[in-house]
């Protein structure tokens, strides 16, 4: 297992990281890309150059923006990306993570875990933890995979889900699980949804929620209290779902837990 | 060569051993939403499955298992299953999930053998294919952690009391069939009583099954047979109504034999199991009419894992 750290510089230069900066592409952050890569090769690792970036910012690279840290051990388990600091305007983080995991301690932006470019798929394996917020667009056109929210996510969450399951622990914004095919999504509390898409709600037991693994948060350094209050609210008595999106024909699922 | 063996609380143990053969092996968990529902599925799963002769498959529950010990917490017993060959566990296990457990009230069945391809290789599969009652409806789930780092899979199949949750496969591992012992004496009762303190005890370890009724068979059998078709018949020198018609194993005072057969996961499974149970048989039975503790073999033709008594009590 190799586990590389990527610590958000105080500041960067060309105040690219402003509040009201351009969205930058960082999908280039991938264990799997990292692998057997040297640290010298992953900081040169261009930022913004994927299609969808919001900024074209070929000649700027991961380490103007990073430092990183790199720690390999025989010990089995994930390989792992943790990045600290917030990266609020990072977009597309693993959009193209196939297995592995990406462990965020802070913000991040939008298309977390979406489909990069012309991609057909995002997400397709491996587990992405946020301990903060997310922003708009959260695992569009996922196919595989977790993602976890320890706070609140942006419009669109779920949008075009192939497959896979997103869990947020805080509320997630409108215009969620739109064209949803398959995959589930796990919430503390039922959104409105419309019912022309959505089923009604269904009152059961939802026991496939006692064997989710919920991610080591260890690598937070506040840890994430809200994931594992979302869990014990899914693994109650009773838990809420609906099925959708049925415009599309999707089976997919929304859910969350209730109050014991 | 013969080697003495100390009698065992005035029980003789004969120096013979008992002759094993390789087989192909898994294991399972079933849960319930309660321990009734749970051991419901169980009995069911392994009902039928005493002997590969004619069953296909020996089964039998290892050991139940509390709520901390199961995939999702609930009541759970783990059940062993041993078979000649790899493909004829492909036939049953999925074959008798579909009749037995997935027909079962509130259970779920999920894989004993801990570990992916990478770690097993050879899978047998479970809702792999029992997906497929779902007729489209059914959910795939993919959960990672670090003993699973490519996921581990369930699928989540409609039923009338909600959802049947079925791992997708189990790891295939190698076991052996046919450990055995002989328990002798000069009543049924006797025998009986030292027969289930020996299932009582042996019940208590892991990797093990004793899978006749009650642990013990009394159907022991010799290979081959006057009749063409059988390969296999009553072992006619443990009968003790042909003791003056043919050649007899039994002594005069031994009216009774009764045979304890062991599937296991390892070779040393099988002989820590022999042992605890010709101790606890012996401790029971000896003064009360248990007689004579001797195996089975066939020569050392038919199996390569020889459990020599002299050695297993040692």
């Amino acid at each position: 297992m190799t586990r590389w750290t990527l610590t958000r510089h105080v500041t960067s230069g060309g105040g690219l990281d402003r509040d009201d900066g351009p969205m930058m592409d960082a999908s280039c952050i991938d264990p799997a890309r990292f692998a057997g890569q040297s640290d010298d090769w992953i900081l040169s690792q261009p930022i913004g150059a994927g299609r969808s970036g919001e900024a074209r910012l070929d000649e700027v690279r991961l380490g103007d923006w990073f430092e990183l840290q790199t720690a390999a051990s025989d010990e089995p388990g994930l390989d792992t990306v943790v990045i600290r600091g917030d990266v609020g305007r990072f977009s597309h983080i693993g959009g193209n993570l196939a297995s592995g995991q990406i462990m965020v301690d802070g913000n991040v932006g939008d298309f977390l875990g979406s489909a990069v470019g012309g991609n057909r798929t995002g997400l397709s394996g491996g587990r992405i933890v946020v301990s903060g917020n997310a922003g708009s667009h959260v695992g569009h056109r996922m196919r595989r995979g977790e993602i976890w929210i320890g706070g609140d996510a942006g419009d669109f969450l779920a949008a075009h889900m192939v497959a896979g399951t997103i869990a947020v622990a805080g509320s997630a914004g409108p215009d969620l699980a739109i064209g949803m095919r398959r995959g589930t999504v796990l919430l503390s509390e039922m959104p409105e949804l419309p019912s022309g898409r959505f089923t009604a709600p269904i009152r059961s037991r939802y026991l496939f929620g006692s064997l989710i693994s919920v991610p080591e948060m260890s690598f937070f350094q506040q840890g994430c209290a809200s994931i594992d209050r979302l869990i014990h609210r899914l693994c109650g008595e009773w838990a809420i779902s609906r099925r959708g999106d049925r415009a599309v024909g999707g089976q997919g699922e929304v859910v969350s837990g209730i109050d014991r | 060569m013969e080697v003495s063996i100390a009698p065992v609380n005035g029980v003789a143990i004969e120096s013979e051993f008992a002759e094993a053969f390789d087989m192909k092996a898994t294991r399972v968990i079933i849960t319930g939403h309660d321990r009734q529902w749970a051991l419901d599925g169980a009995r069911a799963m392994t009902g039928f499955a005493t002997s590969v002769i004619a069953c296909g498959i020996e089964m039998a529950i290892e050991r139940e298992l509390s709520p901390a010990e199961t995939p999702d917490g609930r009541p759970g017993f783990a059940i062993l299953a041993f078979t000649v060959s790899g493909k004829e566990l492909e036939k049953q296990i999925p074959r008798r999930i579909g009749q037995c457990v997935l027909t079962c009230p509130t259970s779920a069945m999920y894989a004993g053998i801990q570990g992916d391809k990478s770690v097993h290789p050879k899978r047998i599969p479970m809702g792999k294919t029992i997906r497929y009652f779902g007729d489209g409806h059914q959910i795939s789930k993919v959960t990672y952690d670090d003993a699973y780092p490519r996921g581990q899979r369930f699928w989540r199949v409609p039923v009338m009391d909600g959802e049947f949750i079925c791992e997708h496969d189990v790891g295939r591992v190698d076991g052996i069939g046919g450990g055995n012992f002989l328990l002798l004496g000069d009543s049924v009762d006797a025998v009986s009583t030292a027969c289930r303190a020996a299932i009582d005890a042996m019940g208590k370890l892991p990797g093990i099954i004793t899978p006749f009724p009650g642990g013990v068979a009394r159907s022991g059998s010799k290979v081959g047979s006057k009749y063409p078709a059988l390969f296999a018949s009553t072992n006619h020198a443990f009968c003790p109504t042909l003791k003056n018609a043919t050649e007899t194993l039994l002594r005069d005072d031994e009216t009774v034999a009764m045979e304890i057969v062991i599937d296991g996961l390892s070779f040393d499974a099988i002989a820590e199991s022999m042992k605890v149970g010709i101790m606890a048989a012996c401790e029971v039975g000896g003064g009360n009419g248990l007689l004579r503790v001797t195996a089975g073999n066939y020569g050392g033709k038919l199996g390569k894992h020889h459990f020599h008594l002299a050695e297993v009590m040692q």
